[in-house]
């Protein structure tokens, strides 16, 4: 559905995006994950047509941003960063020119109807933008973005600035559309939530992609262990059993990483008890964001890396 | 573009711009024509559009400021460069809206017209001329306006620099009596626009006259066109 190749963005000497290359299948939802100016916002601007390569190509449903920009423009949605809206219309008048706009050609009512439905906005129509709130404006972002039925949704941060229940909320309506879509985050549980896959980008470079278990790799134990206050050398008991390769101790009191071969947590269970210590917590340790992308440019994750 | 000029069209009158415009435009008119016609009894219409050109220099930056500086602004070029319209349909949108506004007013000041025609004996094809030299003289200068709007993102910097850019166009004429070198008051000859109203403010139908506030009208559309295209290709 879309198909990137060799993406580059330079200003001046400055390489914003630098030789990007992937695809994305017709329903796939992915995420391009990064920290604030990896690149992202600019790529998907250059997906959008908002602003042209420097070189690359970027193929929409197989028409080039560039030679074809009306068809290609045609079959995407796009939520920028800011959610373009005219603070001076009404919802309803700003659906409209958006319809209108985009030459939408479904029938006009039933359309904006149904998409402020499903954007829970079906209330707010006669209301100025400019009093919506922040979640709300974001709302409309999305509305805006769902006029005309595209087969492609490009939503940057979608979720800034929504509360708890706004970005559940805002995840199950992306999550029900079906369409391919492409959203950008910095936050790693917001992306493995609602994504099948992950593209990591950083400093304009494309780090890694693939699914999160991929990311994280797969075959790996990692623990976080909490354990009771105690006055004997817990280290040591720690790495005596069978199969913990490291021991750290984390910032929390009592609270240790450990780095094993194999599942150890039943024997880590019988260990503790035998010395009477109680374990508080123990669970599996989720790699961070940062962990992945270090892991992803030391090179641990290059069979995910295309 | 139909979506783009509706938009825009309305726009005037959701903000106090559209009402600004038209309100001080015909209290300005209004107030030469009082001056000119009403109370010297004169049935030459002319006089009160030649004055309403210095007028023009502060007027149609307001009318212009807005137009592609907002959007940069409030970041809903994004949505319109996005969408599937060209960028000469978004141009001539904003233009169309802008130039149906000031047609609008003008119209209004028809009325001038029929109040003379009350009372006395207008000359109408001399008024003829003079109005279709001021609806050409106000295209062009709203393509400048439009064309400085798409260079910042900020209103106030659009206005000023169409205020500056208009006063430019207007003064340059002005040292046509200094300048000897051929090249030079060639080029003065191209850019001053008002010295092309000149030929309409005396009744004359001028056909070059014609062509060249089409032309400069086009050229700046062109230019703005260019603005908005290049920043998307820096």
């Amino acid at each position: 559905m879309i198909e990137v190749t060799n993406l580059s963005k330079h200003y001046g000497t400055n390489k914003a995006v630098d030789n990007i290359s992937f695809s994305i299948a017709p329903g796939e939802i992915v995420a391009f994950l990064g920290p604030n100016g990896a690149g992202k916002s600019t790529t998907m601007n250059m997906l959008t047509g908002y602003i042209s390569s420097t070189s690359g190509t970027i193929k929409i449903d197989g028409c080039d941003i560039v030679n074809k920009p009306m068809e290609a423009k045609k079959r995407i949605g796009y939520l920028p960063e800011l959610p373009p809206l005219y603070l001076d219309m009404t919802l309803d008048e700003y659906l409209d020119f958006v319809y209108d706009l985009k030459g939408a050609t479904q029938p006009k009512k039933e359309h904006l109807q149904e998409i402020k439905e499903l954007t829970n906005l079906s209330h707010m129509g006669g209301r100025l933008l400019r009093n919506f709130s922040k979640g709300y404006r974001q709302r409309a972002g999305l509305a805006q973005a769902l006029v005309g039925d595209p087969a492609v949704l490009i939503l940057d941060e979608p979720t800034i600035g929504l509360d708890p229940k706004q970005i559940v909320e805002f995840r199950n309506v992306i999550a029900s559309l079906g369409k391919t879509t492409i959203l950008s985050t910095h936050i790693l549980s917001e992306a493995s939530a609602l994504c099948t896959r992950m593209i990591i980008i950083s400093g304009g470079k494309l780090i890694a992609s693939g699914s999160r278990d991929e990311l994280e790799g797969k075959n790996e134990f990692r623990y976080t262990v909490e354990l009771s206050y105690t006055d004997c050398d817990v280290c040591s008991v720690l790495s005596a059993v069978d199969g913990v390769l490291e021991v750290s101790a984390l910032e929390e009191e009592n609270t240790f990483l450990l780095t094993c071969t194999k599942d150890v947590r039943p024997a880590l269970f019988r260990a503790l008890a035998e010395k009477n210590i109680a374990i508080l917590q123990l669970k599996k340790a989720a790699p961070t964001l940062e962990e992945i992308f270090m892991r992803a440019v030391s090179g641990t994750g290059e069979e995910e890396t295309k | 573009m139909k979506a783009i000029f509706r938009r825009e069209l309305r726009a005037y009158f959701q903000t106090p711009v559209g009402y600004i415009f038209i309100g001080m435009f015909l209290a300005v008119s209004g107030y030469f024509f009082a001056v000119s016609n009403l109370l010297t009894k004169s049935p030459d219409l002319g006089q009160v559009l030649s004055n309403m050109l210095l007028m023009f220099l502060f007027l149609i930056p307001i009318l212009t400021m807005r137009l592609l500086s907002e959007e940069k602004n409030s970041r809903t070029d994004q949505l319109l460069l996005t969408a599937p319209v060209s960028v000469r349909s978004i141009v001539l949108g904003k233009f169309a809206a802008a130039a149906v506004i000031y047609l609008l007013t003008l119209a209004i000041t028809l009325l001038y017209f029929f109040i003379i025609n009350l009372y006395g004996t207008p000359d109408v094809s001399k008024i003829f001329c003079n109005y279709l030299g001021f609806v050409l003289l106000g295209l062009a200068f709203i393509s400048v306006g439009l064309f400085v709007s798409s260079l910042t993102q900020n209103q106030a910097t659009a206005a000023i620099g169409t205020f500056a850019a208009l006063m430019f166009l207007y003064a340059v004429d002005w040292s046509r009596t200094v300048v000897h070198s051929k090249i030079l008051s060639g080029i003065i000859n191209c850019i001053s626009v008002t010295k092309w109203y000149a030929e309409f403010e005396l009744g004359v139908l001028s056909v070059p006259a014609i062509v060249y506030y089409l032309s400069f009208t086009a050229v700046f559309l062109l230019f703005t066109m260019c603005i908005v295209d290049k920043r998307r290709w820096s």
